[in-house]
């Protein structure tokens, strides 16, 4: 295995809104519609969330890739640095090849997030319950984006990157979160923790990516995760 | 009478609110949940008869038909307005009568938890079974959920969980409201949990869809 000697770097960045590919069909199908069955108030409302939403979303971005290498342990943690990552065996069995860690952090900022609540404890529910899909699509798309970039970096030393894993998800405590936000800068994209663990802005997401030149990124995760009770599997 | 109680279910289910609306198309130009409800309060119907007759039986099926997943978030948000605007009509009738609400439901998302659509929805389809919520937002600790019990005196309370992470904050709440109140009935619902679950944490009744909820509730009244 090649080492290129990566040294611990952080980067931040601002990603634009028309970077990212968000359109009606996915935000549709993302409510559990099949598209043609979507109704028409619906149908028309997502158009209208999809138009509004682009002067409402700020995303800020960016990872920190930990000097030091991953150690496996056998209590199903992971080691890296100061980080000791209780993320289970799913997790761990994903990142078992990775060389280094990249932490990562993503956010759309609160104004999307502000106006849909506002809309749905008021007048126009189902606009607010269609802004929040959409601001939760937007936030994984941006996070799909950043994914590329660190993907794209990664392959310049010959690397390649894991799936991206995020506390909470595939058995990761979510008050781990604590221990991933420690390395990074405070106020990381402008994201803060709350004593829970629940990051600030909502529409945030967060975790880590392991690269290396003999890791694998799957395109269906719910492949390798046997989590039959997950919500995203049972969607 | 039957058949404008039939006919303000029917918008209620299908979320037509008013004669304004424009959806759904068939319904295009004809009363609305609003209208047909202030022709059966001109015809002498009681507001409790158009409650029970006419808004909580659209709620029934738009919940039925969510649990069938023939109808999704937004039909349920729009079956919601939809009774809202009538409840605007019957609730200044309703006012003097405190005992109007069947019970009180104190509903939360479990400490370190954000999601709320899926308590969101039960809590408007519980509504709209004639209960009161009280909702405690997300997030909400073993403390508040306890603290709410003490507000809210013979309250049922219900709690949900979107994580398989948070899980174990579920079964922290339940087990403390359970030694705290022995008698306090609970409720929990949320993607990742199942019955075997819901056993092993020691609450009353799983709902695996919102409807489940309204009629373990409906149970309760009955046989108070």
């Amino acid at each position: 295995m090649n080492d290129p000697g990566i040294s611990d770097q952080t980067i931040e960045t601002v990603i634009a809104f028309d970077e990212i590919a968000v359109d009606a069909a996915s935000l549709i199908q993302s409510m559990g519609y099949i598209d043609s069955a979507c109704p028409e108030p619906v149908r028309l409302t997502v158009e209208e969330a999809l138009l509004e939403a682009a002067p409402h979303v700020d995303i800020r971005g960016g990872y920190r890739i930990l000097p030091d290498d991953v150690r496996l342990e056998n209590s199903g943690e992971i080691e890296c640095g100061a980080c000791r990552f209780k993320v289970g065996k799913v997790i761990k069995g994903q990142l078992r090849r990775a060389r280094r860690l990249a932490l990562f952090a993503i956010t759309i900022g609160d104004a999307l997030e502000t106006q849909a609540r506002d809309l749905l404890r008021g007048d126009d529910p189902v606009k607010g319950y269609v802004l929040d899909a959409t601001a939760s699509l937007i936030v994984e798309s941006a996070a799909d984006r950043l994914h590329e970039q660190l993907r794209n970096a990664a392959a310049e030393w010959g690397w390649k990157t894991t799936n991206r894993f995020s506390p909470g998800y595939c058995g990761w405590p979510v008050e781990q979160q604590h221990i991933l936000f420690a390395q990074l800068p405070a106020k990381f994209c402008g994201i803060t923790l709350s004593e829970t663990a629940l990051m600030h802005p909502i529409k945030s997401v967060s975790g880590v990516i392991g690269l290396g030149d003999g890791v694998a990124y799957h395109p269906y995760p719910c492949d390798f995760c046997n989590r039959q009770d997950c919500y995203k599997r049972k969607r | 009478m039957d058949q404008v109680l039939g006919q303000i279910a029917v918008c209620v289910e299908r979320g037509k609110i008013n004669m304004a609306s424009p959806f759904p198309p068939d319904l295009a130009g004809q009363n609305g949940a609003e209208e047909l409800t202030q022709s059966a309060l001109d015809a002498g119907l009681s507001a409790e008869e158009i409650l029970n007759q006419g808004l909580i039986v659209g709620m029934q099926k738009i919940g039925e038909k969510f649990r069938n997943n023939e109808a999704f978030v937004p039909d349920v948000l729009l079956a919601a307005k939809a009774m809202n605007a009538a409840m605007k009509l019957l609730e200044p009738l309703f006012k003097a009568d405190a005992n109007r609400f069947k019970g009180t439901l104190v509903m939360g998302t479990v400490a370190g938890d954000l999601h709320d659509i899926g308590k969101n929805l039960a809590s408007m389809i519980i509504q709209g079974a004639g209960w009161k919520v009280v909702d405690m937002g997300v997030d909400v600790s073993t403390e508040k959920f306890l603290d709410a019990i003490k507000a809210n005196e013979g309250c049922v309370v219900g709690m949900s969980a979107l994580l398989t992470t948070t899980m174990a904050n579920m079964e922290q709440t339940v087990r403390a409201i359970k030694e705290a109140s022995p008698a306090t009935k609970v409720i929990v619902g949320g993607a990742p949990l199942s019955q075997e679950f819901a056993d092993k944490v020691g609450a009353d009744c799983y709902c695996p869809d919102p409807q489940r909820g309204a009629e373990f509730l409906e149970s309760l009244s009955a046989g108070a």
